[in-house]
């Protein structure tokens, strides 16, 4: 039985499953004093009810703990594979949609993997405990249909490594769903990785209804997942070259930095760095 | 009126109302009340064969004449009651929850309205206070000074200790040698055995026995919200509880408790009455008046 998550930093909020067994402990501590005289029946109420009362008690709060859990799981979006997803039909192919625009190289912050690294290792875990079905790559750099030989593969590929392109998403799909239609790859699922750009998206490209009714079309049902890296930012801040000059040996560039969201007033400190070619050595 | 547990305007009311013996009694003067003995009043009893020895005075004639037999013909005597109130003061019967009264307060007003009456129609009362043990007795009297002396006691009453009713009552039933109306004022929070025998006893010296049981409603309603910590009036102890987890077991216990109360005072024939503490008490007082009047036996 294995199982991974596609957000796997959701399954922090299953300390929330606690929150019950928190609320019940503290309710206990909170009681009120007051003067009694029917003890004698309080006592015996309290004899009795112990066993019963006591358990059922415990299963309402285990239930409630394990809702919450069950619900923070279902979030996170499992894949279950081996005893576990053998219910669900396993699945004979996965075609991997990359999104490999400039903006999956974003890293969430300093030191960690880019959102493109950060998902090509889950693709690689998940489809790992699924017992490695075939796995087809489209990258949207190339936009080529590559059957990818093993899962550890996946890394080393030069179809995966970062570009400075940009993605179109609805084509992608296409290709995808093309590629199914072609091959009937049997129970297929589509993974999506991409960090949700609007550029790369499209959402009002008039092709989303083609690629909706490409799905519904197709012979065997297949499953579509999101694999969405990064989230919203709290400031967006885009830099683009508008011109480039050279004067003697001085280069200018005319450089437009533009701002989103945040504080409009407020001053921001934006560290650009650059790197410096060296000039290659005339040959003598 | 400087007592707070005397209504003078209930006092007036009730007043006409006279409170009954259920059962013959035997006093030391005259008065309203039905003797086991024969006596001298106007209403006929019974026609008894005359035996040597027996007064001639009071043989019938006129039965001699029509039966040629002679008889003794035979009287009620009517006698005067005596009442002893006897009101558990131990620490539960300070238990009051919300605007009600404690259990002591109703008990006050119960006892100083009826001794009140039962004085004024020329019969006896007489007070006996318990907790762990009976720390305040006042002999039956029917001298009007007599009621000045229990009311200053149920003024002066605290309620502290533990529930010592039954060997109280045990006392009780011992002490009286002549027949009485023994009037128990009590939540009766002891064991339900021994307050049978206790009554038993009291019925064994063919007392006249009435219980007020007294309740307050939260006892009765078990309704709280939260957990709380229950410390008991009478010996501190503490329990922790969520009610809203053992209500229907304390339900219960309440529920079996007061059916083996009701079923010891009915093995005695003891005059029982269940209230509350919200309860209007010149409605029970006048209840329990009304009631006797038509079960005497």
């Amino acid at each position: 039985m294995s199982i991974s998550f596609l957000s796997q930093t959701i399954l922090w909020g299953l300390f929330a499953a606690s929150i019950p067994v928190i609320i019940h402990l503290l309710n206990r501590r909170r009681f009120r004093i007051v003067d009694w005289a029917a003890t004698t029946f309080l006592l015996k109420a309290s004899r009795e009810s112990r066993g019963k009362k006591k358990l059922k008690h415990i299963l309402i709060l285990i239930c409630r703990t394990l809702a919450i859990a069950a619900l923070i799981l279902a979030v996170a979006r499992p894949l279950l594979g081996g005893f576990l997803g053998s219910g669900s039909g396993s699945v004979g192919t996965v075609i991997l949609v990359l999104d490999r625009s400039a903006s999956m190289e974003t890293k969430p912050e300093s030191g960690a993997p880019s959102y493109r690294e950060a998902v090509i290792s889950q693709v690689w875990e998940a489809v790992e405990k699924m017992g490695s079905p075939r796995l087809i790559l489209i990258d949207s750099a190339t936009g080529d249909i590559q059957e990818v030989p093993s899962p550890d593969a996946l890394p080393e590929l030069s179809t995966t490594f970062a570009t400075d392109t940009q993605a179109d998403i609805p084509t992608l799909l296409t290709k995808a769903i093309d590629y199914i239609d072609e091959t009937n790859p049997g129970q297929t699922e589509i993974w999506l990785a991409s960090d949700m750009q609007r550029g790369d998206w499209r959402p009002t490209d008039s092709r989303w209804n083609a690629v909706r009714s490409g799905i519904e079309s197709l012979p065997t049902k297949i499953k579509l997942r999101v694999l969405s890296s990064g989230s919203e930012p709290v400031e967006n801040i885009a830099i683009e070259l508008i011109a480039s000059r050279r004067v003697e040996d001085n280069l200018f560039l005319d450089l437009r930095l533009t701002r989103s969201k945040g504080d409009g007033n407020a001053t921001v400190q934006s560290p650009i760095p650059y790197r410096e070619h060296a000039q290659p050595n005339a040959s003598p | 009126m400087k007592y707070d547990f005397l209504d003078t305007e209930v006092l007036a009311r009730l007043g006409a109302i006279p409170l009954e013996s259920r059962t013959p009694m035997i006093g030391n003067v005259a008065g309203r009340h039905r003797s086991p003995h024969r006596g001298s009043s106007v209403e006929f009893a019974e026609y008894r064969k005359y035996v040597p020895g027996d007064d001639t005075r009071r043989l019938d004639w006129k039965a001699y004449a029509r039966s040629d037999r002679f008889y003794i013909k035979e009287f009620e005597a009517d006698t005067n009651l005596r009442a002893y109130f006897v009101v558990d003061s131990s620490g539960s019967m300070n238990f009051s929850s919300g605007d009600h009264p404690t259990k002591i307060d109703f008990a006050r007003k119960v006892a100083a309205t009826l001794s009140y009456l039962i004085v004024n129609q020329g019969d006896s009362a007489g007070l006996s206070c318990c907790n762990d043990k009976i720390h305040l007795e006042i002999p039956p009297s029917r001298r009007a000074a007599q009621l000045q002396a229990i009311f200053d006691s149920l003024q002066n009453l605290e309620p502290t200790g533990d529930t010592g009713l039954v060997d109280a009552l045990h006392q009780i039933a011992e002490k009286i040698q002549q027949r009485a109306l023994v009037i128990i004022l009590s939540d009766l929070f002891c064991e339900t055995e021994e307050l049978g025998d206790a009554l038993q006893h009291l019925r064994f010296r063919k007392h006249d026995i009435a219980v007020f049981h007294l309740l307050d409603p939260q006892e009765v309603e078990f309704h709280f919200e939260r957990p709380h910590r229950f410390v008991d009036l009478e010996d501190s102890t503490t329990v922790i509880a969520e009610p809203n987890l053992i209500a229907d077991e304390y339900h219960a216990a309440l529920r079996e408790f007061l059916e083996k109360v009701e079923g010891k005072c009915h093995d005695v024939h003891a005059d029982y009455h269940l209230f509350q503490t919200s309860a209007n008490y010149e409605e029970i007082v006048s209840n329990f008046i009304t009631t006797r009047l038509n079960s005497k036996r």
